[in-house]
């Protein structure tokens, strides 16, 4: 019987003494002098006496901090569309001589089936500003008649 | 008597036959191109255009595109003194896309314009019956 009590008293006094230990209310005694000051920044900042607050410093820490969730937000916009490809050096040749042909091909004032066949030959190496300017320039020389149109049916 | 019966009713019969075709209704909706105030306006059905007796009457719209990123449609006209009417979209709605795919032989096409830019501003499709 004693060989069984003395373990289980021992251990009992052992996990006693563990538990008071630990016990928040031991594990460090309560800072009296903990502001709010302390609390709002953490205990890191110059030190704040309750009647003289250093402005100061609390201007630069408030930047501070706005900065940085200005950064934080600024992280989180989604990344605008990239940018169209770049052309090539051979594709921007190919364009200027685009370019060139149509506006030869409008200026000549006569629209057939040859400047049909080759204003659309040209018209797919253009980028799509070029395009919209090169058919609108077709669209207002028919319709100013500057362009006469000796096709039948569609100009493109 | 016979004979005479006869002849007066083939005649009658030809000259019938020439009164109604001579005063054969015209063909309905010719292309008509009319401008004003900075506006172009077109006007008219595909067989009034094909059937017309001048031979220089068109209408009609056709849809591009570079398989990649962008599409057009353009619509164009002449009327049977040879003005003509031009224009292009090259950001066509998908109702614009869909109607211009059901035209067919009864349409009738109206679209208007802007003189300055050259660009589309109406197009309208209408199919039936008495369009032929």
């Amino acid at each position: 019987m004693t060989r069984i009590l003395v373990p289980c008293i021992l251990s009992l006094t052992v996990g006693v003494a563990a538990g008071w230990k630990l016990h928040p209310a031991a594990a460090a005694p309560i800072d009296s002098k903990l502001t709010p000051e302390h609390v709002l920044f953490g205990g890191h900042s110059t030190p704040v006496n309750s009647g003289n607050i250093d402005m100061s410093a609390m201007r630069a820490m408030i930047h501070e901090e706005l900065r940085s969730a200005l950064a934080d937000s600024s992280r989180d916009v989604p990344s605008p569309k990239p940018a169209p490809k770049q052309a090539t050096p051979e594709q921007l040749a190919q364009q200027r001589n685009a370019v060139e042909t149509i506006d030869g091909l409008v200026a000549g004032g006569v629209w057939g089936e040859e400047q049909r066949r080759t204003f659309r030959e040209k018209l797919v190496a253009l980028d799509p500003e070029q395009r919209e300017h090169a058919l609108q320039q077709l669209t207002t020389g028919i319709n100013s008649g500057t362009i006469r149109v000796t096709v039948d049916g569609s100009p493109l | 008597m016979n004979k005479l019966a006869i002849v007066t009713a083939l005649i009658t019969s030809l000259t019938a036959t020439v009164g109604a075709y001579a005063g054969a209704p015209p063909l309905r909706n010719p292309v008509n191109i009319f401008t004003a105030n900075g506006s172009s306006l077109a006007s008219g059905t595909f067989d009034a255009a094909r059937h017309s007796s001048d031979s220089v009457q068109y209408i009609g719209c056709s849809m591009a595109t570079d398989t990649v990123s962008s599409e057009y449609v353009s619509c164009f006209a002449r009327n049977s003194s040879g003005a003509t009417a031009y224009c292009y979209s090259s950001s066509p709605t998908l109702a614009t896309i869909e109607a211009l795919a059901g035209v067919n032989r009864t349409s009738y096409i109206f679209f208007k314009l802007n003189t300055t830019t050259g660009k589309c501003t109406e197009i309208t499709i209408n199919d039936q019956s008495t369009n032929l």
